[in-house]
């Protein structure tokens, strides 16, 4: 499918205003979702960061396995960071944080760098000042891929914007979305499916996927099971099993199976520095083997991202555990709130139950001596 | 081309790489040992490692493990080569097979094998042997002279009538500082010590926790050299197991607490304990027993560590919490 291409010319031609929804129909139209893995649509999310102050484009790729957005970015520089620059003219945001993995090839940051100035310059030129600065961010140590976790470390959200970050950032249980926070958060594959949009006119159909630790364009809507048999989904760490799967806008990684554990946890704590929720990942397994629930070890924390699993020498399926222990707890939440949820039915009935003989006897009584009034008044 | 590293690159790539590694790093120190004493060294780590691959290939094969590729992981390898070069060059192989038995047998497998054992394995085996066989441990032939002497350390303790620098007159196995050579192994074993830090395979506070609180002890307990001396800094630092103890035996990760704070408290504890029995206590040299008396506080410390941590995050949250819509910090 092709739509009529939006020329850089055209943009230039328009109010902020109209740009920015011509901006946003045209992501609409052309089916643009969220490629990090949430597949949020993309225009609905762009028409809510409309007042964001901050924007962050995210190919950071906390998936262990997972190098497409680094692969696109080196694959196309120019349409990617053209797509930027359209999010740029819908978002008012003062800066733009590029964040990239650290140990990213030199040259090609420093690419980055000269073609994002060249865009916002480019749009600076037309739009109203320039209000853009930008930062290319390398990750310090570990994957922090999850947008929360990535605008906490940027300094984006903290104790100024957030209500709460201890409970709600920091250990990973917020609900918040980061728009309401007026953040923008996009995934840089997802810029380049902007870009090729307005641009070129072109709708979602396909996306960059990491199969066993190669790049390929994929067609949404190839079996997974074609590529690679069996296949994990979005990592063998932490990932889903693909067996019915199709490669969706959701789909980043392919990958065979992860191999049976070769050996018990021998306590070396590979994992710990790699928890992008500063978890102790060896203690949760342990805790949650032997039975033990390890919600006191911040198990809620964890985001699944399977970090620990790829570190690990001993190649246990931490993230799996997980999981499970996850699923555990919440059916015992589960369990005691339909508990306590039946009490209160009950409670509310035996109430009710009570009202109700009351109000009879009330009823009755009332009767009753209305009756014998008249009795006495026929006397 | 590597555009970007992602975390699976930062696998150290399975068990047995990891220990082989720790084996590599042994290298240096041996090569010295082997320099100062020649081939009886390379006898005890013949006899060691093939007596404690074929215990270990019993045991799994026992247990219904896999035990052709896992007898040879290098964990094994790693306690007999350690037992092997903390026991004096060419020892009786009897005593040399029963402190491999014992660890293997016993401290590994009897407690559930890798990753299970609450004691180190080659020092429960080393203790154990020196235990049963003293006499074995005390000699250290001096192959240059055809002398046998013994160690510094239990000169140090025995001739409790003599000066430290008589000492160093009288005895031949008695160098600058530790015993023949094992100056320089201890250095050696230092170096790989080093390796091991630098590549992350080593718990870092664990071993400068130790190093430091034995120097410390020996700097406080050290009056120049009388016959009642408790040794000095050099001479704890130099001679016995203390170099290759504190980088390749008390870093056994199996062994030693995880967290952070109890790490630092654990090489203490050994630092303590060894110049507490090798100044006071029966054995010239203490390090084995010190660890094995640590390893047994191990899980405690670990457990104290995340009561104070878990106390601590809990007092931050409950100084940060601003919301009481929030309901404060969350209590588990």
């Amino acid at each position: 499918m092709t739509l009529p291409a939006i020329s850089r010319h055209d943009l230039t031609q328009m109010n902020a205003q109209a740009r920015a929804e011509r901006i946003i129909e045209r992501v609409r139209d052309a089916g643009v979702a969220g490629l990090g893995g949430a597949k949020f649509p993309t225009a609905t999310k762009l028409s809510r960061a409309r007042q964001a102050t901050a924007l962050i484009i995210n190919g950071m790729q906390s998936e262990p396995d997972n190098k497409s957005d680094v692969a696109l970015l080196q694959a196309d520089p120019a349409d990617t960071i053209a797509g930027v620059g359209l999010v740029a003219l819908v978002c008012p945001a003062e800066t733009i944080t590029l964040a990239l993995p650290a140990g990213t090839d030199k040259a090609l940051t420093s690419a980055v760098h000269s073609t994002l100035q060249t865009e916002l310059d480019w749009l600076n030129e037309f739009s109203e000042s320039s209000r853009h600065g930008h930062q290319v961010y390398l990750r310090p140590e570990h994957a922090a891929g999850e947008e929360h976790q990535l605008a906490k470390l940027l300094g984006i959200i903290d104790t100024g914007t957030n209500p709460n970050p201890d409970t709600q950032v920091e250990r990973g249980q917020t609900t918040q979305p980061l728009t309401e926070l007026n953040v923008l958060c996009l995934n840089l594959a997802t810029c380049y499916a902007i870009s090729r949009a307005v641009y070129n006119g072109e709708a979602l159909s396909r996306r960059m996927v990491t199969v066993n630790g190669d790049v390929q364009w994929l067609d949404f809507g190839t079996p997974v099971t074609q590529i690679l048999k069996p296949a994990w989904v979005n990592g063998r760490h932490g990932g889903d099993k693909g067996t019915n799967q199709v490669v969706d806008a959701g789909t980043f990684c392919i990958s065979d199976p992860a191999p049976e554990p070769g050996a018990p946890c021998i306590n070396c704590s590979a994992c710990r520095p790699v928890c992008p929720s500063d978890l102790m990942p060896d203690e949760i397994y342990r805790a949650s083997k032997n039975g033990s629930v390890a919600t006191q070890l911040r198990l809620d924390a964890c985001i699944e991202c399977g970090a620990c699993n790829a570190v690990c020498p001993s190649g246990l399926h931490l993230t799996q555990q997980f999981r499970e222990a996850k699923s555990a707890v919440a059916k015992t939440r589960q369990v005691k709130a339909d508990a306590s949820k039946a009490k209160a039915r009950v409670t509310a009935r035996e109430q009710r139950l009570k009202r109700e003989q009351q109000e009879r006897e009330e009823h009755r009584n009332k009767r009753l001596q209305t009756r014998t009034e008249r009795k006495n008044r026929s006397w | 081309m590597v555009i970007a590293k992602t975390t699976a690159d930062r696998n150290p790539g399975g068990i047995g790489k990891v220990m082989w590694q720790v084996n590599l790093a042994l290298l240096p120190g041996f090569a010295v040992l082997l320099y100062f004493y020649g081939a009886g060294y390379l006898q005890n780590l013949l006899v060691a490692v093939v007596a404690g691959v074929g215990f270990e290939a019993l045991a799994l094969y026992l247990r219904g493990r896999d035990w052709r590729t896992s007898s040879l992981d290098g964990s094994v390898v790693l306690t007999c080569a350690l037992i092997a070069l903390a026991a004096p060059p060419a020892i009786s192989s009897v005593a040399l097979l029963t402190a491999v038995a014992t660890a293997v047998l016993l401290a590994k497998h009897a407690f559930g094998g890798l990753g299970r054992n609450l004691f180190n394995p080659a020092m429960v085996g080393y203790a154990v042997a020196l235990v049963s066989f003293p006499a074995a441990f005390a000699i250290w032939p001096v192959p240059t002279d055809g002398v046998t002497t013994a160690t510094a350390l239990e000169t140090l303790k025995s001739l409790d009538n003599l000066t430290y620098e008589e000492l160093h007159q009288a005895d031949y196995g008695f160098g600058r500082y530790g015993g023949y050579g094992l100056e320089q192994a201890g250095i050696a074993f230092a170096l790989g010590g080093g390796y091991l830090l630098w590549k992350k395979l080593a718990a870092w506070r664990i071993s400068v926790a130790f190093l430091v609180t034995l120097s410390f002890c020996a700097v406080a307990g050290y009056d120049n050299g009388s016959s009642t001396t408790g040794g000095s800094l050099g001479q704890h630092l130099l001679s016995g197991g203390t170099l290759i103890a504190a980088f390749f035996v008390l870093t056994d990760p199996v062994t030693h607490p995880s967290r952070h704070s109890a790490q630092w408290w654990f090489g203490a504890l050994v630092a303590i304990l060894t110049y507490a029995i090798r100044t006071i206590g029966a054995y010239p040299d203490g390090i084995a027993f010190a660890v094995l008396l640590a390893n047994a506080t191990s899980p405690v410390l670990n457990q104290l560590a995340q009561n104070h941590e878990e106390m601590r995050e809990r007092r931050r949250l409950a100084k940060r919490s601003k919301h009481p819509a929030d309901g404060g910090p969350k209590q588990s």
